[in-house]
């Protein structure tokens, strides 16, 4: 049996072939038409969805416990400020560049943290942070170094350090006894001598305030801070390690800080944190700042 | 007619793939100037501290990100009186981009922590800041009136 089947096709007339062909046209031409409307409805959806708003998010909003502050209870001064001690002369007049403090490591509350970002050298330690206080040198975790989370005075025991610039005390201005905000910069000390035996320590007298924020009538105050300031000199004399008043590179002629120095009366801005570098950048030489 | 059928049918996919091609390609490529996108945030919304440019050196205590992945960045920082910021970052590409994006998630992170004990009104300002991405930009503004910040984003990443 003969499976295959038969294509053969009867002949076209030239009048069909005419029509088939002419369809074909018409046929071609709507669809280039119709293909270039499609590629222009998409130029023209590209070109409209420009003005779409971007992606926006924000990161999911954590619930923390408020932590119950462990400072001493805040009770405000009644004594008399002593008066400012006198300006303490320069021992680098022209000022050393920033690579002196290659070897140097900075320990202090938030004004010290805005000092590096702003105007403090570049390669020295940071050990700063918001609200450090002298109990939490020892005990929190405060320093990233190397990946890890480190208390100051572990994370001291890391690096040999050539100096070490301190400023504390703003946070420990409410303690019922300034006594032990000393005795406590005592046992700092002693830890850096322990772990950089050779090195420069200067401890920075507390920064004023300004007027306005002296004013509140808070513990924050200016004639707090003198007596905490008179406190750090006599312990640096017992230490035997330097007392670097900069508060004189940053003070008004009241003995306050400006008003144009600070937002809040308290945090430095940058202006006046690089004052307070062109103070240490002249002020080098520790033996000439120990008290006598 | 199958023909016109076969047509038909061509036509109709290359109109689907054409639609589909434009949904995919929904969004232009902005550019943004950087720099000037930060000074319009620090002129045009209200804060309270005074900020301030940090210190190159101090950028990376500040945002754990590989300067790799940076190709422009502009940052303003509060005094330690607020949490209040503005960082407006160019990545190499959008990936780079998207560690950025990380990164600054982790400093808002860190700020929380940081003010959660020292000044707790920032929490607030903490609680929802402004972070945009479009395309290789991450922007971020921390204040008191994300109003308007997002309106002066808008002003730069609407084409």
């Amino acid at each position: 049996m003969n499976s295959q089947k038969n294509f053969h096709k009867p002949p076209v007339s030239p009048k069909v072939r005419r029509h088939r062909r002419k369809r074909r046209l018409i046929l071609g031409g709507a669809a280039v038409v119709l293909i270039a409307l499609i590629v222009g409805i998409v130029f023209l959806i590209r070109g409209c969805t420009a003005g779409s708003p971007p992606e926006s998010s924000s990161p999911a909003t954590t619930t923390t416990q408020p932590a119950t502050t462990t400072t001493e209870s805040s009770s405000q001064t009644t004594t008399q400020a002593p008066t400012t001690p006198a300006t303490t002369e320069p021992t680098e007049p022209q000022g050393v560049d920033d690579s002196y403090f290659d070897n140097a490591c900075f320990i202090g509350d938030s004004r010290t943290q805005a000092f590096m970002m702003y105007a403090g050298p570049a390669n020295a330690a940071d050990f700063s942070s918001k609200g450090l206080s002298i109990s939490k040198v020892f005990s929190d975790k405060t320093v990233k170094l190397d990946g890890q989370e480190l208390s100051v005075s572990d994370a001291l025991g890391k690096k040999q350090f050539g100096k070490v610039y301190i400023m504390l005390g703003l946070n420990e201005l409410g303690w019922s006894y300034p006594e032990i905000f000393a005795d406590r910069c005592g046992d700092l000390i002693d830890r850096i001598k322990e772990t950089s035996p050779d090195a420069d320590i200067f401890i920075q007298s507390i920064l004023p305030v300004t007027a306005a924020r002296n004013d509140r009538g808070d513990y924050i105050n200016n004639a707090r801070i003198l007596q905490y300031n008179e406190l750090l000199k006599n312990l640096c004399k017992e230490k035997q390690v330097a007392y670097l008043n900069v508060r004189e590179a940053v003070e008004d002629e009241n003995g306050c800080l400006p008003d144009e120095a600070s937002s809040d009366g308290v945090h430095l801005n940058k202006t006046y944190c690089q004052k307070w570098y062109d103070y240490l950048k002249t002020h080098t030489n520790a033996a000439d700042y120990i008290p006598s | 007619m199958k023909s016109m059928k076969k047509i038909g049918c061509f036509l109709l996919s290359l109109l689907t793939a054409g639609l589909l091609f434009t949904g995919c390609q929904g969004k232009k490529d902005v550019t943004i100037d950087v720099a000037a996108l930060a000074d319009a945030l620090k002129s045009s919304v209200p804060f309270e501290d005074e900020l301030a440019e940090p210190n190159e050196a101090a950028v990376t205590n500040i945002y754990a990100i590989d300067e790799a992945d940076i190709a422009a960045k502009k940052i303003y920082v509060g005094s330690g009186a607020t949490a209040e910021e503005i960082a407006v970052f160019e990545g190499k590409d959008e990936a780079a981009a998207g560690r950025i994006k990380t990164a600054v998630d982790q400093r808002i992170a860190d700020q929380r922590s940081a003010f959660e004990d020292y000044n707790p009104e920032e929490q607030e300002k903490l609680s929802d800041p402004v972070i945009v991405t479009t395309g290789k930009y991450v922007i971020l503004c921390v204040s008191n009136d994300n109003e308007a910040a997002k309106k002066c984003i808008d002003g730069y990443t609407k084409g």
